[in-house]
C-alpha cells in the first residue's frame, strides 16, 4: 500500500509533522552556527569544510522543509513567513559560541542529536522520508568526522581540554532533553513510521556522546535523565521563543529579490 | 575581535605542515589519479578535508594517504615527491 | 618580486634557451628544471593567484548572509566552497616553493596581500554577488582558461582544470540569475544596473595595462601564459557584450564594426570615487591609476583582518 500522510492518523500526523519541524528547524540554525563560524576558520581547508556543511547544513533543511509541504504549509510560509516564536529549533543552539572548543562541542553534540532523531526514518514505509534520512547519514559522517578531527587537537591541550568539557557540561542537558520529549512517540512506532522510540534514541545518544568525549578523561557530570526545562512547550520541543538577536542573525531579509 | 594565534605543532602537524595525497577516480573504468594534496594534523581532518575541497566530481572511489608514507622512485631527491597527472 | 640586483645574477644564456624550449613546446614538471627568472614569475604569478582566490572569501561572506532564500544561501556557500577549493591548489602549489601558508594567510600584514582592486570590494547582497559572477568569475575564468592551455608549468597547468571546470559553473550561475533578477521586478532590474555599472569598469582592468604599456612581457616570454593583456581583455569582451546586449543591460562598451572588434567607450584609465561608488569617465593618468590600485578597495584590510581574527560570543551574531 502506497504511503500517504493523509492515510495517517491524528496523533501520528501531528506527531510526525512536530518532529520533522523540529529537525528542520535545528539544522537550519545549526547551518548558520556554520556560516558565521567559517570566518573563524583557522586554515584554509577549514575554510572550505566550514563552509560546504554550511551548504550540508542548509541543505537538509530545505529538504525537510519541502517534505513538510506534504502537511499543508505553504513553503514561502516556513521559510519566510515565521516569526521568533515559530522557529522549532533546539534551545541547545540559543546562545553563540564563546569559542572553538565550545562551537565544536555544541555542533557535535547538534550533528549527533539530529542524526539520532532523523535516523529513525531510515526504514521508513515512505521511500522518500526514509531516502532523505540516508542522504542526511551520509553527509553527517563527515559532520562527525570533522568534530572528532578537531577533538585531536583540542586534547592535547589542557586548557581546550577544559573549555570543551565546561562547554559539554553546559550544552548537553538540553540536547537530552530535546530528545527525549519527542512528543507523541508512541503515536509514530504505532504507525510504522519509526522504529525507536525517544528512551531508546536518548540511550544511544548518551552512549555515543560518552565514547567521544572520553579523551577529556575527567569525569563529566552529564544528567541521565530527562532534564526540567522550565517553559517547555512539548510541541514546539523547545522552551520559548527564539531570543531576538539569534531570529535576526538568521532570519531572511531582501524580500525584494525573494523568488 | 582577537587575533588567531596558530598553534603549528597541533593544527598544522608541526613547524611546517603534514600533507596527506588524495586520489579518486570517477569510474570504475577511470584509473585511480592524483586529484590533489591537502595538509591535516591528523587522519580524520584529513578525511574531511580531502572530501569538501575535492568535491568536483561525486567520485567513484577517493582516498587520501600521508605524504610520508610515499615512497619516490623517479622523483627521489626532488622537491616534490609526487606529481598531479 | 626580482630586484635590480637579482637581475644581474641571471644566467641569461640559460634563461634564453629556456625561453625557446618551452615555446617549442617543452613542459616543466619540477622546480630543477626551472632557471631563476622562470621561477620568479611563475611563483609570482601563483601567488598572486593564490591571493585573489583567498580574497573571494570575506568579499562573497556578506552575499551569503544576505542572500533571500534558503536555495540562493545554498548557491552561494557552494561558490564560496569551489573558490576555497582554488586557493587551497594555488597556496599548496606555493608551499613546495618554500612559502609557508599560515604565515601567508594569518601572519602576513593584509596590505601585503596581493589582490586586484575588484576583489577588494564587498558583495554587499545576493544581487550584487551574481553580477559578480557575470562580470568578474568570467574576468577570473578568462586568465585561467589562457593558463590552462598554454601555461609551460605542468603542474600549474594542470590544476587549472578543477578550477576551470568550476569558474564555468560560476559564470553560467551568474548568467542565469542576473537575467532572472532583471526581469523580476523593476525594482532588481535597478539593483543589476547599478551593480553592473560598479563593476564593469574593474573587471575591464582585470586583465592589466594595454599591451603598449607593458614594459614586463616575462610571462609571454616563459609562455606561463598564452594571451596577452589586451587579447584577453578581448575575449572577455566577446563574451560579456552580446550576453548584456541581448539581456538588456546597459554596459559602456560595444562592438566597432570598423575596427572589428571589441571596444570599451570610454578610455582607460578612469577612477572610482570610493565614497560615491560611482565612476568618473574622465580618463586621467596611469600614475593616478596605479595609486588607486596601491591605496586598495577600502574593504581590503578590513576583509582580511576579519579572516586573521576570531569572534565570538556577542560577536558571533
Amino acid at each position: 500500500m502506497r504511503f500517504s500522510i493523509d492515510g495517517l492518523d491524528g496523533a501520528a500526523r501531528t506527531a510526525l509533522e512536530n518532529d520533522l519541524f523540529a529537525i528542520a528547524d535545528t539544522k537550519f540554525v545549526l547551518g548558520n552556527w556554520y556560516t558565521r563560524s567559517i570566518l573563524n576558520g583557522r586554515s584554509l581547508p577549514d575554510f572550505a569544510a566550514l563552509t560546504a556543511m554550511t551548504g550540508a547544513a542548509y541543505g537538509h533543511t530545505r529538504s525537510l522543509w519541502q517534505y513538510l509541504v506534504n502537511f499543508g504549509h505553504i513553503y514561502g510560509w516556513i521559510e519566510r513567513g515565521r516569526g521568533a516564536a515559530d522557529i522549532r529549533s533546539m534551545n541547545m543552539l540559543d546562545t553563540p559560541p564563546i569559542g572553538w572548543p565550545d562551537f565544536i562541542a555544541t555542533t557535535w553534540l547538534a550533528e549527533q542529536a539530529t542524526w539520532m532523531a532523523i535516523s529513525g526514518y531510515l526504514n521508513c514505509p515512505d521511500r522518500a522520508l526514509a531516502g532523505l534520512a540516508e542522504k542526511i547519514g551520509e553527509e553527517t559522517y563527515f559532520h562527525l568526522k570533522y568534530a572528532e578531527g578537531w577533538m585531536e587537537i583540542l586534547s592535547e591541550s589542557a586548557t581546550d581540554t577544559r573549555a570543551y568539557a565546561a562547554a559539554l557540561e553546559k550544552r548537553y542537558p538540553l540536547a537530552l532533553a530535546w530528545l527525549g520529549s519527542a512528543p507523541g512517540s508512541d503515536a509514530l512506532k504505532k504507525a510504522g513510521l519509526r522504529d525507536i522510540s525517544p528512551a531508546k534514541m536518548q540511550k544511544a545518544f548518551a552512549a555515543e556522546i560518552a565514547k567521544g568525549t572520553a579523551w577529556t578523561d575527567k569525569a563529566l557530570s552529564l544528567p541521565d535523565a530527562t532534564p526540567e526545562i522550565p517553559g517547555w512547550n512539548a510541541a514546539m520541543r523547545r522552551a520559548g521563543p527564539l531570543p531576538d538577536r539569534l531570529f535576526e542573525a538568521i532570519r531572511f531579509r531582501d524580500p525584494e529579490a525573494a523568488h | 575581535m582577537k587575533r588567531k594565534k596558530i598553534q603549528r605543532k597541533r593544527e598544522i602537524g608541526g613547524a611546517t605542515p603534514r600533507f596527506y595525497e588524495v586520489f579518486a577516480r570517477k569510474t570504475s573504468d577511470d584509473p585511480l589519479t592524483h586529484v590533489g594534496s591537502i595538509e591535516a594534523p591528523n587522519d580524520a581532518l584529513a578525511e574531511v578535508r580531502a572530501w569538501y575541497i575535492h568535491d568536483e566530481h561525486e567520485w567513484r572511489e577517493l582516498c587520501v594517504v600521508p605524504t610520508a608514507a610515499i615512497i619516490a622512485v623517479t622523483e627521489r631527491g626532488r622537491n616534490v615527491k609526487i606529481k598531479e597527472v | 618580486m626580482a630586484t635590480r640586483m637579482k637581475e644581474d645574477l641571471y644566467d641569461e644564456a640559460a634563461e634564453l634557451a629556456l625561453q625557446h624550449r618551452v615555446k617549442a613546446g617543452y613542459v616543466i614538471e619540477d622546480e630543477a628544471e626551472m632557471t631563476s627568472r622562470y621561477r620568479d614569475v611563475v611563483t609570482n604569478t601563483m601567488h598572486i593567484a593564490a591571493d585573489l582566490e583567498i580574497m573571494t572569501l570575506p568579499v562573497y561572506h556578506p552575499a551569503l548572509l544576505a542572500a533571500p532564500t534558503l536555495e540562493d544561501r545554498i548557491a552561494v556557500a557552494a561558490a564560496i566552497q569551489d573558490e576555497l577549493g582554488h586557493a587551497q591548489v594555488m597556496y599548496r602549489m606555493l608551499e613546495d616553493f618554500g612559502y609557508d601558508t599560515v604565515e601567508l594567510l594569518f601572519e602576513r600584514d593584509p596590505a601585503d596581500f596581493r589582490t586586484f582592486y575588484m576583489i577588494e570590494h564587498p558583495q554587499h547582497d545576493y544581487i550584487e554577488c551574481c553580477v559578480a559572477m557575470l562580470l568578474g568569475d568570467r574576468a577570473g575564468y578568462t586568465t585561467t582558461r589562457d593558463l590552462e592551455e598554454n601555461c609551460s608549468f605542468g603542474p600549474y597547468a594542470r590544476s587549472l582544470r578543477k578550477v576551470n571546470f568550476e569558474e564555468q559553473w560560476h559564470v553560467g550561475h551568474g548568467e542565469r540569475w542576473v537575467k532572472f533578477f532583471w526581469n523580476h521586478s523593476p525594482e532588481t532590474r535597478k539593483r543589476v544596473q547599478k551593480y553592473v555599472d560598479f563593476i564593469f569598469p574593474m573587471a575591464a582592468m582585470w586583465f592589466g595595462v594595454p599591451d603598449s604599456m607593458k614594459k614586463r612581457t616575462d610571462q609571454l616570454a616563459y609562455k606561463i601564459r598564452g594571451a596577452s593583456n589586451d587579447e584577453m581583455r578581448q575575449r572577455w569582451l566577446t563574451e560579456v557584450v552580446p550576453y548584456c546586449e541581448q539581456v538588456g543591460i546597459d554596459i559602456p562598451a560595444h562592438f566597432d564594426k570598423e575596427k572589428n572588434e571589441y571596444v570599451l567607450d570610454y578610455e582607460m584609465p578612469i577612477l572610482l570615487n570610493e565614497d560615491t561608488g560611482e565612476w568618473d569617465y574622465t580618463t586621467v593618468t596611469w600614475e593616478e591609476k596605479f595609486n588607486q590600485w596601491r591605496k586598495g578597495g577600502r574593504n581590503k584590510v578590513a576583509a582580511l583582518e576579519r579572516l586573521q581574527g576570531e569572534c565570538w560570543g556577542k560577536e558571533f551574531w
